[in-house]
């Protein structure tokens, strides 16, 4: 068993800041079960970011020990037993940083990518 | 503890949270059309492993690495219980190693190392006295007397916040319906208990008020100990206000000691406390009674120099204004001191007798029971190196699949952390029991039994833990790390079939020569010991050593029960004359013992040989030339009729004492031959006149002429002596009845049966053969040779099993390149060689490292050897034979099978 979390973390890794704000801003609108949350991103980016669950979850559990989020049982509208995450006061701070950081961060790789600066030293991925 | 359920429901807990995910991903599928079973198929694709999705969700928790532990020591277990051989071997080794260095730590850390159980013990000093110049046969004593404790007190130094003089004498009989019997008391003087900071578990401890001549109206004070409320009482509150019949001194129980302290003397378990004042004045306030050790407590702040500088100058003012001067004994006499001087000395530990003779046998031991500890840990290193080395294909295996070098390291430590925590365990047990043996080994035969605390408790537990981190250490972790570096490719391609070609130099190759050479040093030390032992019994004591008794009774105090009489004054007993018994009684008392059956002979003394007292007089001859022989301190032991008979002592010239020999007949005296010499050279001593002091002193006529005898131990030197006749004597009435008899048990029961039909009112004491008095002469070197034998044994069996083990491997190993050299024609014999060369490889090495070991640890125990040198060659090539021998035995098996080896089959096995 020792090797294949391996695998998982680095895909993990590569997605956490993004994903956990994902998730964050997945229940700013309120409580919600972590199927739905791989839903509504799925949904809200057009189907263009899937949600692994074997991302998902390791996330959430994250989340919830950072303090970012707290979990309830509740029933669902279809009355199945579900674990419902609500964000916290902390979360909802941690949310604004990560969003604003986001931000930067696309106004500076768009800066770079934009036609007046073309010279990128970078080698191009086939 | 409640971690592991909490941690059971909350994987629980997730399990459902993913089954969950799953039922919702598989409604919204059938929600659009799909059919349930293609629903659910389509929901598990996507997401996977649903254990696997759990496991990586908890590793978020940050627990992975306890839930890792517990898979570790599950895997261990199941490893272990496979294997039930190794398990046992390496368990049993752990034991016996972890326990006998707890045993041994766990007596050393109570004689020498714990403190006193009393409030601060840190801020307690001791006083001993130094008389005359220090040097290496003087060191100051820490019996002192109770006149120091007098000045000390009543000076009060500003460095002392209070004193504590602690004695065992006078010995005190105590008289119930039972009969009369020796009781173990110690007396302290009033502000002990308060010095030393101890409270009372019931009713009061007495105070300075309480410690004065005759006591209280009711008697003196008497606080028993914990442990004596508790079995002989019952633990009954209603003690208080008893009276004891201390043989005319009446006492009255008024407390009970705090539990756990027993006495500022490590090893005494006094029953009762009594005030100092119980004593003869004399003795109690006396300057030349050696009979009291000396405690104080510092105040806050202050120093031990500083309390030096105050105590002695007080001491040397005392001894001015009394004009008392201390004798000291220097080259074979007694002279008189030019200075003596109070030593302070930090008093944290308290006094122990034992200190003296048993602080080097017992670091001794601990070396070499630390040197096992090393060889064991060597032979559990070499085997859990060889099942590293089995499952090195595993190992690679796992290496291949990406797991961490320090994964599987500690993977492989599990089972020695197991087998060690296992061994912790059953060595403390080991550990407890043996020590009660090693402390019946210290114990000396006639004096009370000796009670030292070596229950795992406190530092103990620390050291067995300590030892046992170390065991895990060298016998796990490191083995581990070096079997952890696995080069999986090369292993999983040639896998079992590989081949090493030479010796291979990686596993236990230099553990096995350790092993030998630590050997080495402690079989040296055990034969140096037990040589020792055979020269010091090998020695003529001058008396026989064995079917003897002796019975010690005390005629000293008054025998009159407090009850039927009104008690005596304690004035009236100073003087001997008033307790003195008849000469009749003692003859009387002899004849009735030598009239028992199976007694052959028997008489009394006041000393036996031995008996680890030594008494001496001076005494002159004037020769005709009119020159004087002196001798200032020669042993003088008085003696009744038959000693010399009873005792198997040569009776050269001349005859015995008889019952004649009274104060009112003409003194005569017997000498020893040495002492016949020196006082009369050249002529026959008998009929020749000694005088008993100067030549104004009373004169003895020699009647005989005996072989001379040691006095004190195997080691001491012969001194001159001169007997005489105890019927005549005015000395103290503490006498020892000697018997010869066919056995030790009908010797006791005729002195016994005697008195109890002639004086059943005198305590006896605990009779002693003459065997155990000779048994404890040499109690140290025995008590050095029966462990360090031990220890000896059990490395030798290690590093036997051991090298057994490398050398099977080996020939296993080499089996293919056996069968080659047999087929191209090599004898068996030149087989037999190959291994046994390959065994020299281990054996030489060791056996050069062992001799240098041994040239190091063999000085240490130079003063212990007696009659051997500590390198002596001898013994020395009788060790290395024995190491030899060994490691004959260890490779004969796997020469046998090496010879054995069939080289067809070996290279078809190929």
């Amino acid at each position: 068993m020792a090797e294949k979390p391996e695998q998982y973390r680095n895909r993990v890794d590569l997605l956490q800041g993004t994903l956990d704000m994902l998730i964050l801003r997945q229940l700013q609108w309120g409580q919600m079960h972590g199927y739905g949350i791989a839903q509504g991103i799925r949904l809200k980016s057009g189907e263009a970011l899937q949600v692994e669950t074997g991302s998902l979850y390791p996330a959430l559990h994250r989340l919830e020990r950072q303090g970012w989020v707290k979990s309830k049982w509740k029933l669902t509208e279809s009355s199945q037993r579900a674990k419902f995450y609500k964000i916290t006061k902390d979360g909802k701070k941690q949310l604004a940083a990560e969003h604003k950081r986001w931000e930067r961060m696309v106004r500076a790789i768009g800066a770079v990518m934009s036609p007046d600066s073309a010279m990128s030293p970078d080698k191009e991925r086939a | 503890m409640k971690f592991w359920p909490s941690w059971e429901r909350r994987k629980d807990d997730l399990r459902e949270e993913i089954e969950s995910h799953l039922r919702m991903a598989v409604e919204a599928r059938v929600s659009r059309g799909e059919s349930p079973d293609e629903a659910r198929a389509a929901a598990l694709r996507e997401m996977g492993n649903p254990p696997l999705v759990a496991d990586v969700t908890r590793a978020q928790w940050g627990w992975m690495w306890l839930e890792r532990i517990a898979q570790d020591l599950r895997y261990s277990v199941r490893q272990l219980v496979r294997t039930p051989g190794y398990t046992a071997t390496a368990l049993i080794t752990l034991t016996l190693a972890i326990g006998a260095n707890t045993a041994i730590f766990s007596l050393l850390y109570a004689i020498m190392l714990r403190s006193l159980p009393v409030s601060q013990p840190d801020r307690i000093v001791q006083f001993e006295l130094q008389i005359g110049p220090p040097d290496k046969n003087r060191k100051p004593s820490s019996n002192v007397s109770g006149k120091i404790y007098d000045v000390l007190a009543a000076a009060k130094p500003a460095s002392l916040s209070g004193l504590c003089a602690w004695s065992k004498f006078p010995p005190l009989n105590l008289h119930d319906e039972n009969g009369t019997r020796p009781a173990q008391t110690a007396q302290l003087t009033g502000d002990c208990f308060q010095t030393l900071g101890l409270h009372a578990a019931l009713g009061r401890l007495f105070t300075e008020a309480d410690d004065k001549p005759g006591g209280g109206p009711e008697g003196y004070p008497v606080v028993l100990s914990y442990d004596r409320w508790r079995s002989r009482y019952g633990g009954d509150p209603g003690v208080l206000g008893r009276v004891l019949d201390f043989q005319g001194k009446k006492g009255v129980i008024i407390g009970v000691l705090q539990p756990g302290f027993e006495s500022v003397v490590v090893g005494d378990t006094p029953a009762m406390y009594l005030p100092s004042e119980v004593g003869e004045p004399t003795e109690r306030h006396g300057f030349g009674s050696y009979n009291r050790i000396l405690l104080g407590r510092m105040t806050d702040g202050a120093t031990l120099a500083q309390v030096q500088a105050q105590a002695d100058p007080i001491l040397q003012a005392a001894l001015k204004a009394e004009k008392f001067t201390y004798y000291m004994f220097s080259e074979g006499k007694m002279t008189k001191a030019n200075s003596s001087h109070l030593m302070v000395l930090p008093g944290r530990t308290g006094m122990s007798y034992l200190r003296m003779a048993y602080a080097q046998p017992l670091y001794l031991i601990e070396g070499m029971v630390g040197l096992s500890l090393l060889v064991a840990c060597a032979y559990l290193a070499m085997l859990s190196g060889t099942r590293a080395l089995a499952r090195r294909r595993e190992l690679a295996v796992r290496v291949a699949l990406g797991a961490s070098r320090g994964r599987l390291t500690a993977q492989l430590c599990c089972e020695s952390l197991l087998l060690s925590a296992a061994g912790m365990a059953l060595g403390l047990l080991f550990a407890w029991t043996a020590s009660r043996g090693l402390v019946s080994l210290l114990d000396r035969p006639g004096s009370d039994p000796l009670t030292v605390n070596t229950a795992p408790t406190g530092m103990v537990l620390v050291f067995a833990l300590a030892v046992t981190g170390l065991a895990v250490l060298l016998s796990g972790v490191i083995p581990a790390w070096r079997a952890s570096r696995v080069d999986p490719a090369h292993e999983i391609k040639e896998g079992a079939l590989t081949h090493a070609g030479r010796r291979s130099r990686s596993a236990g190759s230099w553990l096995a020569p350790l092993q030998v050479g630590l050997s080495l040093v402690i079989v040296t030390i055990a034969a140096l010991m037990a040589t020792t032992l055979v020269r010091l019994l090998s020695i003529n004591p001058g008396f026989s050593t064995s079917g003897i008794t002796f019975t010690r009774a005390d005629f000293f105090t008054n025998a009159k029960p407090a009850t039927s009489g009104q008690p005596k004054p304690d004035a009236a007993k100073t003087k001997d004359e008033d307790t003195r018994r008849p000469a009749s009684l003692y003859l009387a008392l002899l004849d009735r013992i030598r009239s028992a059956p199976g007694v052959e002979s028997a008489s009394l003394t006041q000393m036996e040989q031995f008996s680890g007292m030594l008494s001496m007089r001076n005494i002159s001859s004037t020769l005709p030339s009119g020159e004087k022989r002196v001798q200032d301190s020669i042993m003088s032991l008085t003696v009744a009729p038959d000693y010399f008979r009873t005792m198997g002592i040569p009776m050269i010239q001349g005859h015995d004492f008889t019952a004649n020999d009274k104060e009112d007949a003409p003194q005569v005296c017997i000498l020893t031959k040495s002492a016949a010499e020196y006082f009369f050279p050249g002529k026959n001593a008998l009929g020749q006149m000694i005088n008993l002091g100067d030549e104004s002193d009373p004169k003895a006529r020699v009647i005989g002429v005996v072989g001379d005898t040691l006095f004190l131990s195997f080691r001491d030197e012969q001194r001159p002596a001169i007997y005489t006749p105890f019927l005549a004597s005015r000395q103290n009435q503490y006498l020892s009845f000697a018997v010869r008899s066919r056995s030790a048990v009908t010797g006791e029961a005729a002195v016994r049966n005697a008195f109890k039909q002639i004086a059943p009112d005198v305590p006896l004491y605990e009779t002693v053969t003459v065997g155990q008095l000779v048994g404890s002469a040499v109690g140290r070197e025995r008590m050095v040779v029966l462990l360090s034998g031990f220890f000896a044994l059990l490395t030798l069996a290690l590093s036997a099993i051991g090298m057994y083990g490398l050398l099977n491997a080996s020939v296993l190993r080499r089996r293919r390149e056996i069968g080659v050299r047999m087929a191209l024609g090599a004898s068996q014999a030149g087989v037999i060689r190959l291994v046994l060369r390959e065994a020299l490889w281990l054996v030489v090495p060791g056996l050069v490292l062992g001799a240098a070991g041994a040239w190091g640890a063999t000085r240490f125990v130079r003063s212990l050897l007696y009659g051997v040198k500590p390198l002596d060659p001898w013994v020395l090539a009788a060790s290395a034979a024995v190491l030899l021998v060994t490691a004959a035995l260890a490779c004969l098996l796997p020469a046998r099978r090496a010879a054995s080896v069939h080289p067809m089959e070996a290279l078809r096995a190929e």
